[in-house]
């Protein structure tokens, strides 16, 4: 259940960038968690992560290789790691609650969250532990740069701010978050950072840095709704002929949202049916709005078909349905190519007809017996 | 204009299948100085670009924005020296 960067490691000929996802089912418990006594105002937990795998294996099973000499900080890739070990009671049921930090809280509330850090690198390490700001805007959700501070960001601390790890080894921090009493009504937005550095003393010094975002909403009364709609589900096919589904969607609450789904197509040609095919949308902001497009085989025949679309952000979810149609694939470039030869077949057919004519017109006035006069 | 590799970068996101299961991935880069700073001493963070080469290796899909290696434009006044800087590689 950790969420991990590493930046740094031997590239690889020709790239300098890449991205895995390791699918694992969520296995993580409900069995509320001893609470801190000493925090005013502190709600029922429950445990919203795993327990780390061992020391040396990783979490798809496989063992990490380990080099045969001792290597230095300076060789190996700074990586680091996080996971978010709580979520409160009251949503157990709320998957988002269980990766970030998302609560509604009256003013003068304090909350408090275990998160781990994670020492994914080969060597010993020192990780910084941080809040810093961030923000949802219509490009989704944004990180401020470095330690940069903002009014949710500045309510947070950590219980260290620094800790040193062997390789592979683990840290639980407390992340407590004091509302003020004269805290204003509204959703705040922010990441606590674990971060790490590589390659010191270099050109180049490379920092990683993994977050736990936070989604906190300050009010009096209960949380303010959470909602979306989907609009009319479209087909298509782009220039490459890979077919798509499109679908408008609106934020009509009064929360950010993480959205993300499963399509899946029935009642195709033949009684053909498709999915679950993965949908996912940017953060959307308040009153945000954006079009959620999932690609999808290209063998796929033209439909039509009946298409799901069911989207969800946290325990907010909304299926649309609709019928939908791809069209025919583009042949633009055959068309071209074949237009092309049959146009300069026929150029060379009209002046071979042209030089046969001129030819044998030629000819007959040679044969023509002049009168002599 | 000076262009080099940083190596790769891997996210890996054990978080379980269930929703969310989304991350944004940024990178930003400090000004690139030698000896004490100063105004021919500093490449500001400006002159430096960063394309994400092609996606060499993913699972379970995505959007996945394939790009280039990274390169420095170095401004025709700096004087000559070895240049540092800090590129952050950010997740959440």
């Amino acid at each position: 259940m950790t969420l991990a960067v590493a930046a740094g490691a031997p590239a690889v000929p020709g790239s300098a960038a890449q991205a895995r996802s390791h699918p694992t089912t969520l296995a993580g418990s409900a069995a509320p968690t001893p609470q801190s006594p000493d925090v005013p105002g502190e709600r029922g937990l429950v445990e919203a992560g795993m327990p780390a795998a061992g020391d040396t294996a990783r979490r798809d099973g496989s063992a990490r290789p380990r080099p045969s000499t001792s290597p230095t900080p300076e060789d190996v890739p700074a990586e680091v790691g996080v996971r978010l070990l709580d979520a409160p009671v009251n949503r157990r049921d709320d998957t988002r609650a269980h990766k970030y930090i998302v609560d509604h809280v009256h003013p003068g509330t304090t909350i408090r969250r275990r998160m781990v850090v994670k020492n994914d690198s080969e060597v010993r390490r020192r990780i910084d532990v941080y809040p810093a700001s961030a923000e949802v805007t219509d490009n989704g959700f944004e990180f401020g740069p470095d330690r940069s501070e903002n009014e949710l960001s500045s309510w947070i601390r950590v219980d260290e701010t620094q800790v040193v790890l062997g390789p592979d080894k683990e840290a639980t921090i407390w992340v407590t978050i004091r509302v003020p009493e004269k805290a204003e009504a509204g959703e705040r937005y922010a990441v606590v950072w674990a971060e790490t550095a590589g390659r010191d003393g270099q050109t180049v010094k490379q920092v990683a840095r993994a977050g736990i975002r936070v989604y906190l909403s300050v009010g009096p009364g209960g949380e303010p709704p959470s909602g979306f709609e989907v609009d009319e589900l479209t087909g298509g096919r782009d220039a490459e002929g890979t077919p798509f589904v499109t679908a408008e969607v609106r934020n009509t609450g009064q929360r950010a949202l993480d959205l993300a789904g499963d399509l899946w197509l029935a009642d195709g040609p033949g009684g053909l049916s498709a999915g679950p095919v993965r949908a996912e949308a940017k953060t959307l902001p308040l009153d945000g709005r954006t079009t959620i497009r999932v690609a999808l085989d290209r063998r796929l025949p033209d439909g039509p078909w009946q298409a799901r679309l069911a989207l969800a952000s946290g325990w907010t979810k909304r299926t649309a349905t609709g019928s939908v149609t791809f069209g025919a694939r583009p042949a633009v470039a055959d068309r071209v190519d074949r237009s092309g030869l049959v146009l300069t077949s026929s150029a060379a057919g009209s002046l071979l007809v042209l030089l046969l004519f001129a030819a044998y017109t030629y000819r007959r006035r040679m044969r023509q017996p002049v009168p002599v006069g | 204009m000076l262009v080099g590799q940083l190596g790769a970068v891997e996210v890996r996101d054990q978080r379980g299948q269930v929703n969310p299961n989304l991350w944004v991935a940024t990178v930003s880069a400090t000004a690139f100085t030698t000896g004490g700073g100063g105004a021919q001493r500093t490449i500001s963070n400006g002159q430096v670009s960063y394309w994400s080469g092609p996606v060499v290796r993913s699972t379970g899909g995505g959007t996945l924005v394939p790009g280039q290696p990274t390169g420095i434009t170095i401004p025709a006044s700096a004087v000559g020296g070895t240049y540092t800087g800090v590129i952050t590689h950010s997740v959440a």
